[in-house]
């Protein structure tokens, strides 16, 4: 079971991120909508994994995961990005990310997304 | 979607009333079997196989029974056979209309020639409205020249057209992109694509309609306007995707802008802005394609 810092714009991504991982028996350990808060959450929560959306405004997913990666260069994050976004998913890899979602969440892909994280 | 623009038309000509529409589109849906329930069925597939297949469609723009073949799900002959009895299954409108004794059978072939006539439709056009070739005709009316070149944004409604039935509702009708100056807004959620060139997207509407969508599109019990910005935006957000995911395909690389919105106001432009008109059972939005940004009034 990981305890799982949710982070996206979105709030219908985030219920329904939520919502997946409840039924995969993870625990949200906590949830934000915009970069900066994602941040001060992960410093104070110190979750196993975070989800991360690529696109949030002011300060983006890329932004947002130098941040967490600077503050723990251990941290497991997963990025959340749309289709044909390929190029910043990539950009995200080489920053530290560790592997990535797409939206709209198949319940199967996001679980064993989190399993293969949890496991490495 | 013949269907939603003659009904509209006859609603819009007073041959039938609002409750006779209603009745006549409910009884229409009740008659539409889609594949996946025809394929549960008939014992072909497992309902978990119909959600997959589904989901895969939010992240691919393909048909059901296209991915159900890919997959393994469905075998030729099986699909073959869940065609054919769909296709058997469905009632048209204006069968219902005679069938229920809203018109007789000689009026509603007067009708017809007359929305033919007045439709404002060219004959292929009105030919791909009469044969279900959804894209064929969105393609037609999805014309927008001025917007760049076709190869690269020609496909855009069509696009639009597909995700509007697969994940909002079906029963659709389009009108043809209409270049505007100005497009006044209850509601606007925007995308802006950005590359070589970039493109404006936004869906606009009054707040009944663009909640309505929302409810649609997400699944929910109800909206409030930040859960309706947020649901159109995730909806653009699967349509810009999709439409950058092909233009890659073919090399051209573009980006997705953060979605915003605006409430209650005016897009003004000075470069080309489109506004494409889609009806929908709730009420209707308006699909905005432009060249550049517009400004906010």
């Amino acid at each position: 079971m990981a305890r799982v810092l949710v982070v996206d714009d979105s709030i219908i991504s985030r219920n329904s991120l939520k919502a997946i991982l409840a039924q995969g028996g993870h625990e949200v350990a906590g949830e934000a909508g915009n970069g900066e808060d994602a941040v001060t959450l992960y410093q104070e929560l110190r979750p196993d994994i975070v989800t991360l959306d690529i696109t949030m405004p002011r300060v983006n997913g890329l932004e947002c995961l130098r941040r967490i990666m600077a503050a723990d260069a251990t941290a497991k994050v997963v990025m959340v990005s749309a289709l044909g976004q390929g190029t910043k998913v990539l950009e995200a890899m080489e920053s530290g990310a560790r592997h990535y979602l797409t939206k709209p969440f198949r319940g199967a892909v996001v679980l064993e997304a989190i399993r293969a994280v949890l496991a490495a | 979607m013949f269907s939603q623009f003659f009904g509209q038309y006859l609603l819009e000509r007073q041959h039938i009333s609002p409750d006779q529409f209603r009745l006549v589109m409910a009884l229409r849906d009740f008659s539409k079997a889609k594949l996946g329930f025809l394929a549960i069925n008939a014992g072909y597939m497992t309902a978990a196989q119909v959600d997959d297949i589904h989901a895969s469609q939010t992240v691919a723009d393909k048909r059901f029974g296209e991915i159900a073949l890919e997959e393994g799900a469905l075998d030729q002959n099986q699909l073959e056979t869940l065609l054919t009895q769909q296709a058997a299954m469905h009632v048209s409108l204006g069968q219902t209309l005679v069938d229920e004794g809203m018109m007789e059978l000689a009026d509603l072939e007067r009708i017809l020639a007359e929305y033919k006539r007045d439709c404002g439709l060219s004959e292929s056009e009105f030919a791909a409205l009469k044969s279900g070739e959804t894209d064929v005709l969105a393609e037609s009316l999805g014309k927008m020249p001025g917007l760049g070149p076709d190869n690269v944004y020609g496909g855009y409604l069509a696009l639009f057209a597909r995700n509007l039935v697969r994940f909002v509702d079906d029963n659709i009708k389009l009108e043809r992109a209409r270049l505007v100056e100005e497009a006044p807004y209850d509601l606007l959620v925007y995308q802006a694509l950005l590359g070589r060139q970039n493109l404006f997207t936004g869906l606009a509407g009054p707040e009944g309609a663009t909640g309505k969508f929302a409810i649609c599109y997400g699944k929910l019990e109800s909206v409030n306007r930040e859960l309706t910005v947020d649901a159109l935006g995730e909806f653009l957000n699967v349509q810009n995707g999709l439409f950058v995911t092909r233009l890659s395909n073919r090399y051209l690389e573009m980006d997705l802008g953060v979605p915003g919105h605006h409430c209650g106001g005016r897009l003004r432009t000075a470069g080309v802005m489109y506004a494409v008109p889609v009806v929908l059972p709730f009420g209707y939005v308006e699909l905005i394609v432009a060249t550049d940004e517009p400004a906010v009034f």
